[in-house]
């Protein structure tokens, strides 16, 4: 196959797998309510999710995924939150986990040999079996209460014991603490490592009885996530659930920060898709007030209509700018800025957009049964989920000016 | 200073995401300057070449968080198991 070839074959693969999501999130749409409503998890969305097979979206080829990288990722995940933001911020918890090990050129450990070869290549192997052939959950529990997602700053401990860690502590906002098989959970070093904390991840199985789950999650938004409390006991994890080194997850977050940053990037873009396309179809056949004058034909709405539609596009562009820098690059300063340039952009444009949107279709669109209102929520979201746009543009500013964003020490980790 | 000059050729020869050497230094932190992947590869090249196998506990930001660091583990590896 040539390079031409290849690049249509890989374009090909794009689409079909947009169509999938596309069609996914239509699903989504129909029963989106009725989750967020309950704040109940949706299940049914991912049982399709998992029939479609994009429970291995990340995951290469060659171990059975779909092999999807940053930028087709985030272009998928946007398809799927036009149908429901809540769904799709959860399915990206899940592949936080498998990304985080699927940008490193893994075709480097196939040469390794020894104990130490085979047992990140079983590690590796692990996950991607229970992931492609089991169809397995994996949530992320990175927060704490009074800590936020401040890893540096984080109160949950573990320490070395024969055969395996033992964890203590509590961990907050943890999307599908309930529903995921598995839960990878940061926790420090009992062990002082000097200026920088040792923080490292540890995988717990679901129905480990050093876990006890606080379904606390009734909130503004994101209400199907059910982004619960978790609280660990005495909880003992095996040797071989340590993700990848100890101790170092401080430094793989500053260096290769764009899953934690803006992985998710991609559900706040669909929401002000979503926000956008029912502004059009709600200005459609409608007219101003008791005339028979096109709303469209309104100077001010058109006005209006331009400038979301201006601050839309401008957010996609930044999004899949720096998601294919970090499909390019990942971990490198240029990747590193551009995603915490278009996580602020897609941050701020969300919540300002539905904000517009209800402002300019008027006081039905605040009714629960319109989606509007439920997107209104969903957004709302985005600029308080790390790193906050303050931090985007505090990271970006020091890049900009030639300081340091790629040591720990200088981080708002 | 042999080991630490050795082990500093080989990581700014191998380093990912480089297609020219880099220049690495003893006292580069090898944390922030290549992934959790190639610290294990490296890690994985240290023990074949000089045959010494560290015990998992060995592998944190203490041993790891500097080409130095590293050098002395295997130095003190080879000298309690010669």
């Amino acid at each position: 196959m040539n390079r031409s070839d290849s690049d249509r074959s890989a374009n090909d693969d794009t689409a079909s797998l947009l169509d999938v999501c596309r069609g996914l999130g239509c699903r989504f749409a129909g029963r989106a309510a009725g989750y967020d409503r309950a704040g109940a998890f949706p299940l049914e969305n991912f049982a399709d999710l998992s029939s479609a097979g994009l429970l291995g979206i990340l995951v290469p080829k060659e171990h059975g995924g779909v092999g999807a990288d940053f930028l087709t990722y985030t272009r998928a995940l946007e398809q799927l939150a036009i149908g429901d933001a809540a769904t799709a911020l959860a399915f990206n918890m899940h592949n936080i986990v498998i990304g985080s090990l699927t940008d490193s050129r893994l075709d480097r450990l196939e040469d390794l040999e020894g104990r130490r070869g085979e047992a990140i290549k079983g590690f590796r192997d692990w996950l991607f079996r229970e992931v492609v052939r089991g169809g397995k959950l994996f949530a992320t529990a990175a927060s704490e209460p009074g800590v936020g997602f401040r890893l540096s700053k984080i109160r949950t401990i573990y320490r070395r014991v024969e055969g395996g860690f033992v964890i203590n502590g509590v961990k907050s906002f943890v999307s599908m603490g309930s529903q995921a098989d598995y839960c990878i959970v940061a926790a420090r070093s009992e062990r002082d490592f000097g200026d920088i904390p040792g923080i490292s991840y540890l995988v717990v199985e679901r129905g480990n009885p050093g876990v006890r789950v606080v379904e606390d999650w009734d909130t503004l938004g994101m209400r199907s996530t059910c982004s619960n409390t978790l609280h660990f006991n005495d909880c003992f994890v095996p040797a071989n659930r340590l993700y990848l080194l100890e101790a170092v997850a401080l430094y793989k977050c500053t260096r290769e920060t764009h899953w934690l940053v803006g992985s998710y990037n991609g559900v706040y873009l669909g929401i002000a898709s979503a926000v956008f396309a029912f502004v059009k179809q709600y200005l459609s056949g409608r007219t101003q007030a008791g005339t028979e004058i096109p709303l469209v034909d309104d100077a001010l709405v058109q006005y209006r209509v331009g400038k979301m539609w201006t601050a839309l596009e401008a957010a996609r562009a930044v999004t899949y700018e720096a998601a294919a820098r970090v499909a390019e690059a990942p971990g490198s300063p240029e990747a590193n800025v551009s995603i915490h340039r278009a996580k602020y952009m897609v941050g701020e444009l969300a919540p300002w957009i539905a904000s517009e949107a209800i402002q300019l279709c008027g006081g039905s669109t605040m009714f629960k049964s319109c989606p509007l209102e439920r997107y209104y929520r969903d957004a709302r979201c985005g600029g308080v989920m790390p790193a906050k746009s303050e931090d985007c543009l505090t990271y970006v500013g020091k890049a900009v000016l030639g300081l340091d964003v790629m040591s720990p020490k200088s981080s708002y980790w | 200073m042999h080991l630490e000059n050795e082990l500093c050729e080989h990581i700014g020869r191998h380093i990912a995401n480089s297609s020219a050497p880099v220049l690495v230094k003893g006292d580069d932190n090898l944390l922030e300057l290549v992934d959790s992947i190639e610290i294990i590869r490296i890690v994985s090249f240290v023990e074949k070449k000089y045959g010494v196998e560290f015990a998992d506990h060995e592998l944190n930001p203490e041993n790891l968080g500097s080409v130095r660091r590293l050098a002395e583990l295997v130095a003190r590896y080879r000298r309690e198991n010669p």
